[in-house]
């Protein structure tokens, strides 16, 4: 309890003194001294002023008697404390009344209080707060479940105390008199006190004050599904929006990724295209090389044929020489012979010549064919390497386009997935719907029942 | 006391005593701003007391502590006032006080 900042308002017990009268040192004072003739009047007309003026016309509760009780105020000091334990001594011989005690308070603590509640009713001061104070121990006594007849019996045992000493303590005719003032207000004590447990008794028993708490956490709890309907709602919206944008993101890739393997097949088409006409290429190499060997084989002929041209010219050329000799043996004669000798030599000697020129020609050819020939077998080898490459390429294509395929089909599963996963939280946003207009209907509804609790 | 309820609103308690200590130092407080006139003397105000002494009440079960029985009496009692110096009464027994009345006035004729 240090924390209490008005701890300076606690009382030893716990609770501030706001409602009691005075401190204790005061009502020590006031307990010796007689209220004022004009302090009773006040009080009494406040009295009179409320709605009890009729309970205490009823009672016939006047002011004389509350004068009367304040007169004996000091009397009442000095016994006050018989009355507390002959009260207590009956009481405690009672089983029941004793549980209740031991229950909820303590035998002390019920002394002090019954002191001051005697003593209250000699202060002259009943007013406003005197029938406060009496309401506040009709809702005790239903608290604590003490029945009306045992408070209605606890009157007489303190009537009965009061009476005997009075009769110790005044004259017959004083103390009949007072004892009757302190009967009525006893009366009027027990109206206003059995009126209020009723009340009281009626509240517990119809557990009002049970349905005011359910339904001030009912009302608690509808502003919170109320509000916490609405972040949900406000959540789940965003979610939507999300799956709703993957949803978009995925189908893109779904239609790019079909895209990509229409490419890739169409690269592949391309590239067996293109491999069809490298192998007409290949066929037409082939072809040109038969050429060439064709060529080749020409060359050779002619070689041969130069050869036996080179042949008959170095015949010719023997028979020239031949022929020249039997003309310088034929003398003048043969001069003419010679010439011709001569002359079929200087043929032959240009056959040769000619032979020379065309054999270096077949030879320039021939070179000329193994170059072409040599260059032919790169195509082909090249081609061969470009073959297996686009091979490779289609392999790769293939490859992709199994990839993409199973990537498809992984996508379009993600895609259900997500689509299910929309579907879902269309349907949780729907009950979050649900839920917030019934949170709005049990608002709606806590009103009205606040509004008849409160009203 | 079988099940004591540690739990009151967001809050829960070690120990028994501490949620005590800790509500009934609440009640005080309500009750000392609504004597002071810092809250309005309604039922609001009032029933922030009330459910906590109610809830202790059902912990407690039919025995209150002797440690805090005390306290816990004055501020039933002190809140009984606060009650009665508003002249509150429930609307449903109000309801009822008018159909009695209303009974016994046709009765009596």
């Amino acid at each position: 309890m240090s924390k209490c900042p008005f701890h300076t308002l606690f009382n030893e017990q716990g609770a501030i003194q706001l409602f009691r009268k005075k401190n204790q040192k005061e009502n020590e004072d006031t307990n010796l001294r007689p209220s004022t003739s004009s302090h009773v009047t006040t009080y009494y007309r406040q009295l009179l002023s409320s709605d009890r003026k009729q309970q205490v016309s009823f009672v016939r509760l006047t002011e004389e008697d509350v004068q009367r009780l304040a007169s004996i105020r000091p009397l009442f000091a000095k016994h006050v404390e018989r009355i507390v334990n002959v009260f207590y001594n009956q009481i405690g011989q009672i089983p029941n009344l004793r549980r209740i005690i031991d229950n909820h308070s303590t035998l002390d603590r019920l002394k002090q209080t019954l002191r001051a509640y005697l003593m209250d009713m000699v202060s002259g001061e009943i007013g406003e707060q005197y029938i406060i104070r009496r309401k506040v121990i009709g809702n005790v006594h239903n608290r604590i479940g003490l029945f009306p007849e045992w408070y209605l019996g606890a009157y007489t045992i303190i009537q009965n105390e009061v009476l005997h000493i009075l009769m110790e303590e005044l004259p017959p005719t004083e103390a009949t008199n007072i004892y009757r003032s302190f009967a009525k207000l006893c009366s009027f004590d027990m109206q206003i006190a059995i009126e209020t447990y009723i009340e009281s008794y009626t509240s517990s028993m119809m557990k009002l004050n049970e349905i005011a708490e359910l339904q001030h956490r009912l009302t608690e709890s509808s502003t919170t599904l109320a509000s916490s309907a609405e972040e949900t709602t406000a959540s789940i919206f965003e979610v939507q929006k999300n799956v709703q944008n993957m949803l978009d993101e995925v189908t893109t890739i779904q239609r790019q990724s079909v895209q990509m393997t229409e490419r890739v097949e169409k690269g592949k088409e391309d590239v067996k295209q293109t491999l069809t006409k490298l192998d007409g290429v290949a066929k037409l190499i082939e072809g040109t090389k038969s050429l060439t060997n064709e060529l080749t084989d020409s060359s050779r002929k002619i070689g041969e044929i130069v050869n036996a041209i080179r042949s008959i010219s170095n015949q010719t050329n023997i028979l020239s020489l031949n022929a020249n000799i039997e003309a310088a043996r034929a003398g003048e004669h043969g001069k003419g012979f010679a010439v011709v000798a001569n002359e079929v030599r200087k043929l032959a000697t240009q056959t040769e010549q000619s032979l020379d020129y065309i054999q270096n020609h077949i030879d320039v050819v021939q070179q000329t064919i193994r170059k072409f020939e040599h260059a032919f077998q790169q195509i082909v080898d090249e081609t061969r390497a470009f073959r297996q490459a686009n091979e490779s390429i289609i392999h790769i294509f293939d490859q992709s386009v199994t990839d993409v395929k199973s990537t498809n089909k992984k996508i379009d599963q993600f895609t259900s997935l997500i689509g299910q996963f929309h579907q879902m939280f269309d349907e949780i946003s729907s009950a979050a719907s649900q839920i917030a207009e019934m949170a709005e209907q049990l608002n709606d509804l806590n009103q009205e029942l606040t509004e008849k609790f409160n009203s | 006391m079988k099940h004591p309820r540690l739990k009151y609103e967001q809050r829960t308690f070690a120990h028994i005593d501490d949620m005590a200590e800790t509500l009934l130092h609440e009640v005080n407080e309500q009750l000392i701003r609504i004597d002071m006139g810092l809250l309005p003397n309604n039922v609001p105000s009032r029933n922030y007391a009330k459910f906590r002494l109610m809830h202790l009440q059902r912990s407690f079960g039919e025995s209150i502590p002797l440690s805090f029985r005390s306290t816990y009496n004055s501020l039933w009692s002190q809140l009984y006032r606060l009650e009665h110096q508003c002249d509150y009464k429930h609307p449903y027994i109000k309801q009822l006080l008018i159909q009695l009345k209303n009974n016994d006035s046709s009765s009596a004729k």
